[in-house]
């Protein structure tokens, strides 16, 4: 009966529930109606996700559906295996989370009814790259993504989230573009749209290799790798505390998904080590500049901001090790995405509530905000020993796995990025702690009216969460290494 | 290399694609950027279409399919991206209207102000 639920009904409720739930809220336009479905139906979103993720790294093998009962080539297959399966329960986890938060966040109930039914479409598409298996189904999801992020950002209102929400929507739009590009190439050298057909098909030629590039293109700018991360900062800074949260925690992990299972387990002959290595490079490029810029901004959003574009450096580090010992590196990878997201999310709505309730989030008038909100700093401390990789964190086994296949590799240049990353994490993130638990002089203390941190709660979790991932990494690095 | 419909369809969508790239990489007004990329659209579309011949008495429809799709969602964020651009026209007049004002409204330029701090 069990299984029957888990391989037959579980994939499409990942799709009908939450697009459901947009339409419900769109319509009815009243949002203590909406705060209450959504917390209900984020709850059972969790459930669903961990009894699959739980039924998939059990089995070993992925649960796939045949939409409509038309095989492919024809329909359109859905399937999760071990890693979809932990990015979907992350995403319920994290979207959980970020539900709870956005019940007391808008003080504005129009912003707030405008919010609800984006939001969950925006959890519709994250499910649906997530657990489509069919290329152009991906290319779909992702647009759906891409339309429902640029507007949430747009919501916020300012002059500000608008040009940059303005300039997201054309770097997704040319992003998608460039894939929908490669994915007409694959099509008419191969055509078929299938993943699994596809792997089987693929071999090293040049029309295969421009269809990755493009690909690569196309997912890099999506996902703010370093020579294309100029609109993250603006977007991510300048929307609301819980868009922040969704967009840098799983946003651009839905794009680093795509690229990855194009590299290597769609194209694989097509990639080569120098390819790789690029990325790799880039990569580590990404941690270093992110990192800087990160220790320089003036503003507590924009520091955070940045401070993805470095952490998703580390995720291009482990590609050239994919080549050596690709299960540890894919570990290491799935390990980086879920300590990075959790505490990413959690770091941003602490920041949300510093925001709220000092009025703006200028980094050199926060001192001594440690007395005031005591569980804001608690969770940005905490979130801030998993970035820098401190144990027992979730990032810190992370950049443990890492480090580790590096030097197995004998390629020693990627740990010093991995040190020189984690000292400067440490510099700009202890640079916010520091001010935080300084005594300010007396004209210059800050005057708060009302304290609230109750909604903090699912923050708290989260942060939680990257602890304990941490304690019991031993097995839970066992169990996802043996799920392939 | 024989000179068949499918090939001018490829060869018209490449030409189409460098234009429409052309379009959106060296034009700065937001308008003429969402026009490359809706050339570039239906460059690749074009190119999905000409890969429908490929039987001699028959036509592949899942790239009709996948082009009808793309048209949805290119209108979708044409529309999407018009209305920012608007928006932030608009914000543009305003900013305008009070330079030209010799008094400026004082709770408008607080706003914006407010806006450059980053307020919430």
């Amino acid at each position: 009966m069990n299984d029957i639920f888990i391989t037959v009904f579980s994939i499409p409720a990942l799709i009908i529930l939450p697009m459901a739930l947009a339409i419900i809220c769109f319509v009815a336009g009243k949002t203590t109606l909406s705060r209450i479905i959504s917390v209900m139906s984020a709850m059972v979103l969790v459930a669903i996700c961990a009894l699959q993720a739980g039924y998939v790294l059990q089995q070993g093998a992925p649960i796939e559906l045949i939409v409509g009962g038309w095989q492919p080539p024809l329909g359109i297959k859905l399937s999760i295996n071990a890693f979809s399966a932990i990015m979907l329960l992350m995403t319920s986890t994290i979207g959980l989370a970020i539900t709870l938060y956005s019940t007391h966040y808008f003080e504005n109930d129009d912003k707030e009814a405008r919010f609800w039914p984006l939001w969950w479409l925006l959890i519709t598409a994250l499910n649906g790259v997530f657990i489509s298996s069919d290329i152009f189904n991906t290319y779909i999801m992702l647009e759906l993504l891409g339309l429902s992020a640029v507007s949430l950002i747009a919501i916020q209102g300012t002059q500000q989230a608008l040009q940059a929400s303005f300039q997201y929507l054309l770097v997704g739009l040319f992003g998608s573009l460039m894939y929908l590009l490669g994915v007409a190439i694959i099509y008419r050298t191969y055509g078929v749209l299938d993943n699994q057909l596809l792997a089987h098909l693929v071999e090293s030629n040049l029309s295969m290799q421009l269809a990755l590039a493009l690909i690569t293109l196309g997912m890099m700018m999506k996902c703010a790798l370093f020579p294309l991360h100029f609109w993250l900062p603006s977007a991510h800074s300048n929307a609301s505390a819980p868009v922040s949260a969704m967009l840098s925690a799983l946003v651009v992990k839905a794009a680093f998904f795509i690229l990855f299972n194009f590299w290597f387990e769609i194209l694989t002959p097509v990639v080569t080590t120098a390819a790789v290595t690029i990325l790799g490079v880039f990569g580590a490029m990404a941690v270093i500049y992110g990192s800087f810029r990160a220790f320089t901004s003036p503003r507590l959003k924009q520091l955070i901001a940045y401070s993805t574009v470095a952490q998703i450096g580390y995720l291009f580090l482990a590609f050239p090790l994919m080549f050596v010992a690709p299960d540890l590196a894919r570990t290491a990878i799935i390990y980086f995405i879920v300590a990075h997201g959790c505490a990413k999310a959690a770091m941003f709505l602490a920041a949300g509530v510093i925001q709220k309730t000092v009025g703006h989030d200028q980094l050199s008038q926060l001192q001594g905000i440690a007395a005031q909100l005591p569980l804001s700093i608690f969770v940005f401390a905490v979130t801030s020993a998993s970035l820098i990789g401190l144990p027992p964190s979730g990032g810190f086994i992370a950049k443990w796995l890492l480090l580790n296949n590096a030097v197995e590799a004998g390629q020693w240049w990627w740990v010093v990025t991995l040190f020189v990353g984690g000292l400067l994490a440490s510099a700009y993130l202890f640079r916010v702690l520091n001010l935080a638990f300084t005594t300010p002089a007396q004209e210059s203390a800050i005057v708060i009216s009302s304290v609230s941190e109750g909604k903090l709660l699912g923050a708290v979790g989260l942060a939680i969460i990257t602890i304990i991932i941490g304690l019991n990494a031993m097995w839970l690095t066992n169990l996802i290494t043996s799920s392939y | 290399m024989e000179f068949t419909q499918t090939n001018l369809y490829s060869l018209c969508s490449i030409l189409l694609f460098a234009i429409g790239l052309l379009g959106f990489l060296l034009n700065s007004d937001f308008i003429r950027k969402l026009l490359g990329l809706n050339v570039i659209g239906i460059a690749i579309f074009m190119l999905l279409l000409a890969a429908a011949n490929t039987y001699p008495n028959a036509v592949d429809p899942i790239p009709h399919a996948m082009v009808l799709t793309g048209i949805i969602v290119a209108a979708a964020g044409t529309a999407l991206g018009l209305n920012l651009a608007s928006k932030i026209a608009k914000f543009a007049r305003l900013v305008q209207k009070e330079e030209a004002a010799a008094t400026p409204v004082e709770s408008l330029l607080d706003n914006s102000r407010n806006d450059l701090q980053g307020r919430g």
